[in-house]
Parts: C-alpha cells; sequence; structure tokens
C-alpha cells in the first residue's frame, strides 16, 4: 500500500526520543538529576504503559494518574515505602484485567 | 553414545582447570572466576526462560536477592556456618517463584515480562521494610568472624564451579529429553504446541520454578561471599540485565552462547579496567558499543554466527532426523522429525 515500514520506524523512533527528551528537561526543571536518573523512572512509564493496555493513549493518562495517586497516597501512609503501593496497585490491577484498561484482548 | 563424547570431554576438562584454579590463577583469579562461573550459572537460567520456554523475565534480580538474604538471616538466626543453610537459599526462591508463577502466568509476553520486573521491586521493597533484616545498613555475615578466609573463599570457587556445572549439565539433559522438546515447542508456538497435547503451562511451571530456585543459590553463594547485603546490591537490575546482556549477545537458545556471552562481558572488563586501566563508566560504554555491533553483524548472537561459518558443534542442542528415527518415548516424537533443522 506504499507505506515504507524503515521509515515509520524511524520517525516513532525520533518522536519518541525527542518526547523523552522533553520529558527529561521537565524533570530536570524540577528535580536534582545524574546520568542514572533514567532508569529508576523507566518502570514506572513501563507500568503505566502495560496497565493501560499496550497502544492505548487514553489508557495510559488513566494509569499515569491512577499510578500517582497510589504512590502518593502509600507515601503518606508510609514515607519509607517508594513505590512499593504502587507496584502493589499496578500488579493487582493485571491479575484483574491481564491485557491492561484497554490492551487488546488476549 | 558416540554423540555424548565432547560434551562429556568438556566436563572432563572443567572439572581438571576447576580443580586445578588455586594453582593455576592467583588468589586473584580465584576471586573473578567465581564471579565468571555465577554469572554463567544466571545467564543459562535466563536463557532456560526465555531462549527455551519464551518466558523473557525481567524480575530474576528478586531471586538473586531473596536467596542471599536467605543464607544471611538463617546462618545469623541460627548461628551456624552458612554452608549448613545454603540449600534454604533455593528452597526459599523455588517457593517464592512458584507462588508468583501461578499468578503471573496470567500474563503473556511484554505484560508478563514488566510485571515480573514490578514483583522483583515489590519483594526488594519489603526485604527493605521489614523488621530484623537491616533496612538500609544491609546485613553482615555473622558465623565467619575467625575463619581462615583464603580457605572460604577456595570452598565458595568450588561450589560455584559445581553450581555452574550442574546448571549446564541440568539444561543440556532437560533438552535432550521429551520435557525439554516440550518446552522448544513452547517457545516456537505456545498455542501450536497446546493443538498437539504438550503442556504449555507445566512446561513453563517447571522452567520458572527451576530459574528461581538456580538464581536464588547463585545469589546465596555469591553474598555469602561477599559476607554483606544491602537491598540495593541483592536486589540490583543489573544483575538481569547482565544476564541478558550475555545471552543476546552470546546468542540465545544455544548452551554455547551463555558461555561465549560471559567470556565476552567479564574478558571486556579484566581487558579495560586491568590493562587499560579506564574507569568502569568506559567499560559501559564499550559494552553498549559491542551489544550494537554484534547485533548488526549476528542478530542471532555470535555463537550461532562461528557455529554456522565454521561448521563447528560443540554443545548442541539441535535435534536431527538420525534421532528422530531411533525409538522415540515421549509425548511428541512428531514434532522431531518435522523439525530437522536446528530448533
Amino acid at each position: 500500500m506504499g507505506v515504507r515500514p524503515a521509515s515509520v520506524y524511524n520517525i516513532v523512533m525520533g518522536l519518541s526520543f525527542a518526547l523523552a527528551g522533553i520529558a527529561g528537561l521537565m524533570l530536570g526543571l524540577r528535580t536534582t538529576f545524574t546520568p542514572f536518573s533514567g532508569v529508576e523512572r523507566l518502570l514506572i512509564s513501563f507500568e503505566v504503559v502495560v496497565m493501560g493496555g499496550l497502544g492505548s493513549f487514553w489508557g495510559a493518562m488513566i494509569a499515569g494518574i491512577v499510578l500517582g495517586v497510589a504512590q502518593l497516597v502509600g507515601l503518606r501512609l508510609n514515607p519509607n515505602s517508594g513505590f512499593l503501593y504502587a507496584n502493589l496497585v499496578f500488579l493487582a490491577f493485571v491479575m484483574l484485567r491481564p491485557s491492561g484498561l484497554f490492551g487488546a484482548r488476549q | 553414545m558416540r554423540k555424548q563424547a565432547v560434551p562429556i570431554a568438556t566436563l572432563g576438562i572443567f572439572v581438571a582447570l576447576a580443580a586445578a584454579a588455586p594453582w593455576l590463577v592467583g588468589d586473584g583469579g580465584i576471586g573473578l572466576l567465581f564471579e565468571v562461573l555465577l554469572m554463567l550459572a544466571m545467564a543459562q537460567l535466563w536463557n532456560l526462560l526465555a531462549g527455551y520456554t519464551g518466558l523473557v523475565s525481567m524480575g530474576l534480580q528478586c531471586f538473586v536477592g531473596l536467596g542471599g538474604y536467605t543464607t544471611i538471616f538463617a546462618a545469623n538466626t541460627l548461628s551456624v556456618s552458612p554452608y549448613w543453610v545454603l540449600p534454604l537459599s533455593p528452597i526459599v526462591c523455588g517457593l517464592v517463584g512458584a507462588v508468583s508463577a501461578l499468578f503471573l502466568f496470567r500474563l503473556r509476553d511484554a505484560y508478563f515480562s514488566i510485571s515480573t520486573w514490578v514483583f522483583a521491586e515489590v519483594v526488594a521493597m519489603l526485604v527493605f521494610i521489614a523488621p530484623g533484616l537491616g533496612h538500609v545498613t544491609g546485613m553482615t555475615l555473622e558465623t565467619t568472624r575467625g575463619i581462615d578466609y583464603e580457605a572460604f573463599l577456595l570452598a565458595n570457587f568450588w561450589i560455584a564451579a559445581a553450581l555452574a556445572a550442574a546448571v549446564v549439565i541440568g539444561i543440556y539433559t532437560l533438552l535432550h529429553s521429551p520435557l525439554g522438546l516440550g518446552m522448544l515447542s513452547v517457545r516456537d508456538d505456545d498455542i501450536a504446541a497446546a493443538s498437539i497435547g504438550v503442556n504449555v503451562w507445566r512446561n513453563r511451571f517447571i522452567a520458572y520454578v527451576a530459574a528461581a530456585a538456580g538464581c536464588g543459590l547463585a545469589g546465596g553463594i555469591s553474598f555469602m561471599a561477599a559476607l554483606f547485603i544491602t537491598v540495593t546490591t541483592g536486589f540490583d537490575l543489573n544483575w538481569v540485565v547482565a544476564m541478558i546482556f550475555i545471552v543476546i549477545i552470546g546468542g540465545i537458545g544455544t548452551l554455547e552462547g551463555p558461555i561465549l556471552g560471559t567470556a565476552i562481558y567479564y574478558g571486556m572488563r579484566e581487558l579495560l579496567t586491568n590493562v587499560f586501566a579506564l574507569s568502569g563508566s568506559w567499560y559501559l560504554v564499550a559494552l553498549g558499543a559491542v551489544a550494537v555491533t554484534a547485533m548488526l553483524i549476528a542478530p542471532r548472537g555470535l555463537w550461532p554466527f562461528v557455529r554456522d561459518r565454521f561448521g563447528i558443534e560443540w554443545l548442541s542442542i539441535s535435534r536431527k532426523l538420525a534421532d528422530a528415527a531411533a525409538p522415540a518415548k515421549g509425548p511428541a516424537p512428531d514434532a522431531a522429525a518435522a523439525r530437522p533443522e536446528r530448533i
């Protein structure tokens, strides 16, 4: 149909790198950072996408808000718990819906 | 059994070298080889999951840390030598692996991978906040005070060598058995495997529990030798990252691949940090460069590339038509006959 997969992959990769760069800039504006700051955020960003359902824009948005709130509530309950409560919410959720909020049914 | 001659000779050479190692290399060499052998065992176990049953786990560091904490905690609590409580590490990790598999196996592909990582983080955080496990300061092994440290390290080296050999022999034997054939069919296409009567869930469960127990034992040995564990070192994501690097570079789904990958991983570290005296950060840069180059030249890993280029066999797990012609027992002999190419 005239779609060139290689150039689509290139554009998507470039776009995602650019967006991640903007996210990094925003992060740098409000907190200190090191070359290793990325890995700390990697898991939570994976969780957001998986919980929302791979390929779902609105799913990722809702999941991001849910996990963010879960983490804030968790830190209020126990300041030393880090991402523990957000992680537990994530695990409980994917057990109930193994393909995420709006993911394709497997 | 002439076709087993090469693997048996390999084992013989390995045992001889391991036994003679204290005289061949110095104390520093023993420490390095100890690390190498444990990482080889762990990489083989990650390969057992990803390469042979299609379970891409990002959470095996969970069992490395848990195994380390189990041995040190049990030795301190019971005031006994860590050797007596070392078997507890694979038992505890096997149990945790079995229970977590009941839940995690509901998930597939990326959902499974990310959830195993999240599970590892949850376990790490529970260990971190649990009373009696040292919190931020970690735990020190207390029952080795006054011990002959050199002899302790040498004994640990031989335990690590035994574990590495046991893991390789175990996976080799497994993959030549009917159960192993079932595992390979699960990796290739789990739905097709289920349709010809392979119990997909059971095959994956066995592999997952074995990998959990093995990584637990490796973690127990590693942190017993280090005499010290913290949550950050025990549950470090880099454990699983190293396993993945080694398997992908060396060749996923082969037994030789992780051996080659481990040699490259540690060989480069020694070359850059000792010979060229560069910092650890340069080592990471070099690892990244090697990973990209290797993937461009040999997308299936370096061992398959070398093997096909020079037509050599070492610890091959492939089945050929001759195998299928022999009286085969097991759940799916037809799969071997239909698949004469390498699997």
